[in-house]
């Protein structure tokens, strides 16, 4: 079973550190996609798996097999170039084949096996063609055809929809998906878009500068981020980070007189951050947080309201064309449960026990 | 007597086409004066005896043509020599220009020296060069003699002798010409993404077998241009033969474009010149016309 294992894999160039030390398992017949932004070592990863790149240090096991001295071809595994790299000279159907010819594979075999890639998807009529006379998702879907011909178990993706538009990769994400499925591979995919991640993947890891910042499912990436930077990195806006101060009845939002967030923690009160989702903040006629809408951004199904805090920015994503007007003030608000509370230093999630913004027992029993 | 109106979309189509062939002019001018009216006045020479003296010029139709096959061995053995020439030449340097490119288009150490070492011939003017190759050639104390000697063998007179003089010009010429034609393979070369050799590697091919179905086969427009030039340079060379052996000895190193020279500006039978300068003008366009034709179908897959 195509299970990867990375042990402390490391990557060094000169001066750089592509990879800092990474511990990974990726489990058999996983969809797992390498999340980050550019330069935090996504596709150095994923060369060092297929062979392309050797590590400075650690171990690569596939399937059990420590893998880390063999070459590329003896990995079982196969690959999708971000610009594809098929063979300008070669025709749609010897592209798919070449390996297949390279490695011996019997005549018949070999014509089986073309027919059901081309089959699986949809190249049938243009298998005498040259890629130049492909349009982007065709030369893609031959790429694939290639990758999935070696019938290996374990397939690697470079950032293999970059090139399409949008509506195109919506579509070759689900045949992606599908594919994946329908053929029991193992994946591992590399992209730095987000909203491909959460809906691709079984498995998020998220990178930054060479090191995994956070290694989940998606909804638990989304819903649970362990850091404040992977609570940046997700979502369409990402969550909102706000600083928060002490005042007398618990921790407030920097600048703000309320409402209250948190119970102020004993110890370590200083540099604490806020997170919450646009989506979660509501326009409500109750308490909550008190903003200035300063821009609308209609997106169609809803509207992101850029609003001002005490001097810091907060969306928030509210349904349909939204009412408020600019320049108007409304009270945002949310559930307690929707609070995540990050240290500054280091981002790491830190546990606190939130308060509802809507429901503010001190203030209801004090001063009002 | 009213003139007549014109059409102002006429004025100024005319007006354009007026531009146009000024445009063209200082480039037509050039190309008539020294290459169209050249070919031509050549062409139209070659049917004409060579005036001598009081003798003018008189009209001879093909008999220069004539003369060349049936009465004229040392046009054959030229003719022969450059063939040879051609032969020999233009595979060899083709293919250390290419074995060269895949070597310096690794990744080594030094390979920037390399690179450089490899077109220093190039760059050298032709005449330079065949004095470098004069002393190697020398004989007796001469590079390679010494070499030779070093290891017992007689004395060999290169340049001097009509069983080596031929191939010993063509040495130079290799040496020169394979530097220069590696600069276009390497630019070929490194034009190739690398994402095509980790995607054969991948897929298990081996550094061989990359070469072989991926590497030459995108090479081959590169193939097809260096060798139009190379056939085109074969024909066209002067400089090394008149620097080293003047055709010599007995016109076993001559060659079509050095007996034109001979023939026209050392007996001054210019008129027969023309003739031999028209034959090789038919080969040199034959074989360009033939090279784009029929070889550019086969090689150019975009
Ligand atoms: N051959 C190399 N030589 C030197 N540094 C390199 C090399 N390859 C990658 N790096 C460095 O390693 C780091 C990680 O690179 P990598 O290509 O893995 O990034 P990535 O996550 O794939 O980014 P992107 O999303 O832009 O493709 C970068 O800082 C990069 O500059
Ligand atoms: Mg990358």
């Amino acid at each position: 079973m195509p299970e990867v294992v990375l042990d402390g894999l490391t990557r060094r160039f000169g001066e750089t550190t592509a990879l800092a030390g990474i511990d990974l398992v990726i489990l058999d017949g996983a969809f797992a996609v390498l999340l980050g932004p550019s330069g935090c070592g996504k596709s150095t990863t994923l060369r060092l798996i297929a062979g392309l790149d050797t590590a400075t240090s650690g171990r690569i096991r596939i399937d059990g097999t420590d893998v880390t001295d063999r070459p590329p071809a003896k990995r079982g595994l196969s690959m999708v170039f971000q610009n594809y790299a098929l063979f300008p000279h070669l025709s749609v159907a010897e592209n798919i084949l070449f390996g297949l010819k390279v490695r011996r594979v019997p005549a018949a075999d070999r014509r089986r096996r073309l027919e059901r890639a081309a089959d699986i998807l949809g190249l049938g009529a243009l298998l005498g063609r040259k890629p130049s006379q492909l349009s982007g998702g065709q030369q893609q879907r031959v790429a694939l055809a290639r990758a999935i011909v070696a019938e290996s178990r374990l397939c690697l993706m470079d950032e293999p929809l970059s090139n399409l538009d949008a509506k195109l990769r919506a579509e070759m994400r689900h045949e992606i998906r599908d594919l994946q499925r329908r053929l029991d591979m193992t994946m591992i995919y590399v992209t730095h878009d987000q909203a491909e991640a959460l809906s691709m993947a079984d498995q998020v890891v998220l990178m930054r500068d060479g090191r995994i910042e956070q290694d989940a499912a998606p909804a638990e990436l989304y819903e649970r981020p362990a850091t404040a930077f992977a609570a940046s990195f997700v979502g369409t806006p990402p969550m909102n980070l706000l600083p928060l101060d002490a005042s007398p009845h618990g921790l407030v939002v920097a600048g703000t007189s309320g409402p209250v967030l948190a119970e102020t923690p004993g110890g370590h009160l200083s540099d604490l951050v806020v997170g919450v989702r646009p989506e979660a903040l509501l326009p409500g006629a109750g308490p909550g947080f008190p903003v200035t809408v300063t821009d609308l951004d209609y997106q169609g199904a809803d509207t992101v309201l850029v609003c001002d805090l005490g001097g810091h920015n907060l969306l928030a994503r509210v349904p349909g064309h939204a009412a408020a007007a600019q320049g108007s003030e409304l009270q945002l608000t949310c559930a307690a449960t929707d609070l995540a509370f990050f240290s500054a230093a280091d981002g790491r999630r830190v546990a606190l026990s939130a308060v509802d913004p809507a429901n503010q027992p001190h203030i209801l029993g004090g001063v009002v | 007597m009213a003139r007549p109106v014109g059409d102002p979309c006429m004025d100024r189509r005319l007006l354009t086409t007026i531009y146009a062939w000024l445009l063209l002019l200082p480039a037509m001018v050039l190309l008539v004066a020294f290459t169209h009216y050249p070919t031509v006045a050549t062409f139209w020479a070659s049917f004409f005896s060579t005036a001598r003296g009081r003798r003018p010029a008189s009209f001879l139709g093909l008999d220069h043509y004539r003369r060349m096959i049936t009465d004229d061995p040392v046009f054959l053995q030229v003719v022969w020599n450059n063939f040879l020439y051609a032969l020999v030449t233009i595979p060899l340097s083709i293919g250390i220009a290419l074995v060269m490119a895949l070597w310096v288009n690794e990744r080594l150490a030094g390979r920037g020296f390399l690179r450089m070492a490899y077109f220093t011939p190039t760059v050298l003017p032709m005449v330079a060069a065949a004095n470098i190759w004069l002393f190697f050639y020398t004989p007796g104390f001469g590079l390679l003699n010494q070499i030779i000697a070093l290891f017992g063998g007689p004395d060999v007179n290169f340049l001097g002798s009509p069983e080596t003089a031929l191939w010993s010009v063509m040495a130079v010429s290799v040496w020169k010409e394979a530097g220069f034609f590696m600069i276009f393979y390497l630019a070929a070369l490194q034009s190739i993404p690398p994402s095509l050799k980790e995607a054969a590697k991948l897929e298990g091919a081996s550094d061989f077998h990359y070469v072989r179905r991926i590497v030459l086969p995108l090479l081959m427009p590169t193939t097809l241009f260096v060798l139009v030039n190379a056939v085109i340079g074969a024909f066209r060379v002067v400089d090394h033969i008149v620097a080293m052996t003047g055709g010599g000895p007995s016109n076993a190193s001559s060659l079509l474009l050095f007996y034109i020279y001979e023939t026209g500006f050392k007996f001054w039978d210019t008129s027969y010149a023309a003739a031999l300068t028209v034959v090789l003008l038919a080969v040199l366009i034959t074989v360009s016309v033939l090279q784009v034709t029929v070889l550019d179908k086969r090689i150019h897959y975009r």
